[in-house]
Formats: structure tokens, C-alpha cells, sequence
């Protein structure tokens, strides 16, 4: 159990690693694709638990300890998402191609709402119309690389042993 | 009801959460001592592999643009063509070095023109949300660093410390919807605050209406937070709507430095940034 926690945190780290200096070093000036978001898709996918709930509450906290400004917007926005991707894949067949990609469209306009509204409630900065457009930007480009990363993390997930004993133990 | 609570384990779990989630933001707001620290945890580990990651890409870029790609050419081209290449590509160094010379001018000049000391530092990182706008650098409370300090790069603010390791900090760029500097206007005077918005504007916000603003006002830092050094550039008024309604104009900024070029950026120390700004808000 505490190997299955160590290497989660080793995957969320990574995730932050590469959303800090890769995605954000690709596109320095613009809104870039959520990888922490695809993660929590994927979490929604293969783990419909209260454990994978969790796991995406703590990705949401990691984000706000390294942005060092307040702690919970991503957090909520995280479990927020990975619970509208558990309802849409209770009710349709989402694999990892086109419909992979529309659902982490929608789960990240999801997140970025989330913490749009929280920002609102409680520190009291209001939405403008280019929070949308930068939200749906950033939608876009999380939907654009979502099948692909969820695609190679779904092969490393069923073919490892410890995927297998990740939902083993989650589900026991 | 207990057969009820275990078919709806999932969502009482997301229900609570998010509530945990609400109740850690109001915290945070309250004190920030928990993303602070948070935040250096998480810079611990990450900072280190941001550094690497600076100076892998300037490696690669460096192995690149001398060699590999004079490598692709040097094997179609007779010997004087390769010679002109690296002749070429020494003077791209040679141009880096004149701008990177230039802005750790303006960063001197700074220093000279408001007698701060400060600290230089190499931006390595940005923030992994695209709704908070953080940079990573690499100096932190070994070089005497400390929430709260000002940053600029050579000609006008960058923003403050909001988080500091002991070998990295994290930096509150001001165009962040949550940052907020005390400023005025250089000509009339005029007394505000200026927030970031998430594009690449700025607002300038509690202006009363009888002072006139005007496009191309240069807007600078009042000295009155005890962050800012007074006088400090902040930006340029691009618009001005006066208010239908209300005591207070709309008035928009340009910010007077590319915050998405960042490179190199001066954080002010303590002693003596906090020293002027008390002064020189006082006067």
C-alpha cells in the first residue's frame, strides 16, 4: 500500500514536473493543455472509487501547493472532474480516442470553472469574458493531447503487474 | 440507510472533499502560512529538476545550433561554406551575450539609480495552473530572500516573493488576478491600485474621476505598501472610460515588461528595498 502510494506521488510529481517546464515552455504566452487534467481523466476511467477520488483531490492539492497561493481551487476542481468522468462513463463507452479527447474537453471546462468560481466566492475576482476564452482554449488543447497520453498510460497501466494490484487493491 | 450510504459512497466522498476543499481555500486566504508551506515541499522537490531542466534545454540548444545543424550542412557545403557557418554561429553567441549584457545593464542601472541592493535570478520555471500566474527562480533564503520582496527586471516591476526555499522562490507576476499594487499616476498624480487580469493588460482601479488620466500616462509604484521602491514603472494607461456611474474611471494598462520573456530579474533585499520604500512614501 505504501509502495502503491509512493509511486502515485512519484506519477503526480512527474505530471507537475512536466506541466511546469515542458507544456508551459511550449507555450510560453498562452493558455496550454492541463496534463495534471488528463491525469484525472484517467484516474475517472480505470479507477471509480472513492480511492480514485482521492487520488485526484491530492493531484488538485499538489497544483495549489506549487502555485504557493491558495490552497483548493484545483483541489475541488480535481474531484469536480473526476466525478463528471465517472457519471459519462457510467452512462457511454468512452475509450481512448475522439470520445477520450471530448470528455476531457468538458472535464476541463469542468476544473477551470471550478476555479473560476471559487476565486469568485472567496476572494472575490470576477470573471471576465477572457477567463472563457482562455478556458476554452485551454479545453481545446487538453482534448487535443487527452487521447494520446490517455492511450499510452491505459498500455502501461494493463500490462504492468502493479496496474493490475492498483485496482486489486483498491477495489478490495 | 446504511445500504444507501454504501451505493453512494463515491459521491459522499466527492461531497466531501470538495467541502474540504472550500474549507482549506478559506484557511488559506485567512493565513497563508499553509500553501506557503505547501509550496516549499513541493519546491524541494521540484526546483532541483526545474534547474536541470534550464540547463538541459540551454545544452541542447547549444549542441544544436553549433554543431548538429553545422554537421547537416558542413556535409553538403565545400570547406568555405563551413567556416562562414561557425563563423555565423559564433556571432549568434556573441549576440546572446550582448543581450544578455544589455539586461543585466538595465538590472545595474536599477541598482545605481534607486541605491537597492539585490539579488539576480534566472527564471527556471512557471506555474503548472494556467489561472495563477507564478514564475520559479533560482535563488532563494540562502541569498537572503524572504516572502514579500519586490522583483523587477531593470525597468519596471515584475511582482513579489510569495514563497522561498532555501535555494528557489516563487514569484506573484503582477499580472495575476489576485495581485494588487499601490501606484500612481506621473502626471496628475493621481492615487490607485493596480491588478492584473488574466490577459496581457492590467487595471488601474480607484482613480476618482476629477483627475485626469490620459492614453500614454506612465504609471508607477507609490512606495506606500513598503514593497515597491517609489517611482518604480509599472505601466502605460491605454484607455480610460470615465464612469457613467460612480466615483471611480476604468482605466487599462500595458504593462511596461514582457512577462512572458522573463529571463533575468532582480529581486530587491530587505533591508534596503523596505528602507526606501518607507522613505520615499513618507516623503
Amino acid at each position: 500500500m505504501i509502495r502503491t502510494a509512493v509511486i502515485f506521488v512519484a506519477l503526480l510529481l512527474f505530471g507537475l514536473f512536466i506541466q511546469a517546464t515542458f507544456i508551459h515552455g511550449l507555450f510560453p504566452s498562452a493558455p496550454a493543455p492541463d496534463f495534471l487534467l488528463i491525469l484525472v481523466v484517467m484516474l475517472g476511467l480505470n479507477y471509480k472509487s472513492p480511492g480514485g477520488a482521492l487520488g485526484a483531490f491530492i493531484l488538485g492539492l499538489l497544483a495549489d501547493f506549487a502555485s504557493a497561493r491558495f490552497v483548493g481551487p484545483n483541489a475541488a476542481g480535481a474531484v469536480l472532474a473526476f466525478y463528471f468522468v465517472v457519471v459519462i462513463s457510467g452512462h457511454t463507452f468512452v475509450d481512448r480516442g475522439a470520445i477520450g479527447g471530448l470528455v476531457a474537453f468538458v472535464a476541463c471546462c469542468v476544473k477551470s470553472t471550478s476555479f473560476l468560481l471559487m476565486r469568485w466566492i472567496y476572494v472575490g475576482v470576477t470573471p471576465a469574458m477572457s477567463d472563457v476564452t482562455a478556458l476554452l482554449i485551454e479545453a481545446i488543447l487538453t482534448a487535443v493531447l487527452a487521447p494520446f497520453i490517455l492511450h499510452l498510460l491505459s498500455q502501461r497501466t494493463r500490462s504492468s503487474t502493479l496496474g493490475r494490484r492498483l485496482e486489486g487493491e483498491i477495489y478490495r | 440507510m446504511p445500504e444507501i450510504l454504501r451505493r453512494q459512497k463515491l459521491l459522499l466522498t466527492v461531497i466531501g472533499l470538495v467541502l474540504l476543499a472550500g474549507q482549506l481555500m478559506s484557511s488559506s486566504i485567512d493565513n497563508d502560512k499553509l500553501p506557503r508551506m505547501g509550496s516549499v515541499v513541493i519546491s524541494a522537490v521540484l526546483s532541483p529538476l526545474e534547474v536541470l531542466h534550464h540547463e538541459l534545454t540551454l545544452s541542447v540548444r547549444r549542441v544544436w545550433q553549433h554543431y548538429i545543424w553545422l554537421q547537416g550542412v558542413e556535409e553538403e557545403r565545400n570547406s568555405l561554406s563551413v567556416r562562414m557557418k561557425e563563423i555565423e554561429a559564433q556571432n549568434s553567441k556573441l549576440i546572446e551575450f550582448e543581450e544578455e549584457n544589455r539586461r543585466l545593464k538595465d538590472l545595474l542601472n536599477f541598482r545605481e539609480r534607486t541605491g537597492s541592493n539585490g539579488v539576480l535570478a534566472t527564471i527556471v520555471g512557471r506555474d503548472p495552473s494556467n489561472w495563477v500566474k507564478t514564475v520559479t527562480i533560482n535563488r532563494g533564503s540562502e541569498d537572503g530572500l524572504r516572502p514579500g520582496l519586490a522583483v523587477v527586471d531593470g525597468n519596471a516591476v515584475v511582482g513579489q516573493t510569495i514563497s522561498v526555499n532555501q535555494y528557489s522562490a516563487k514569484i506573484l507576476l503582477l499580472s495575476d488576478n489576485t495581485s494588487a499594487i499601490d501606484a500612481i499616476v506621473q502626471n496628475s498624480r493621481a492615487q490607485g491600485t493596480v491588478e492584473g487580469a488574466f490577459e496581457k493588460k492590467l487595471f488601474l482601479r480607484y482613480v476618482l474621476r476629477e483627475y485626469p488620466v490620459s492614453p500614454g500616462d506612465r504609471v508607477v509604484s507609490s512606495g506606500l505598501d513598503g514593497v515597491y521602491p517609489k517611482g518604480t514603472l509599472i505601466g502605460v494607461v491605454t484607455t480610460v472610460e470615465p464612469a457613467s456611474n460612480g466615483l471611480f474611471q476604468n482605466i487599462e494598462l500595458q504593462p511596461s515588461t514582457d512577462l512572458n520573456r522573463l529571463e533575468t530579474v532582480l529581486v530587491l533585499l530587505p533591508d534596503q528595498s523596505s528602507k526606501n520604500a518607507q522613505e520615499q512614501g513618507a516623503q
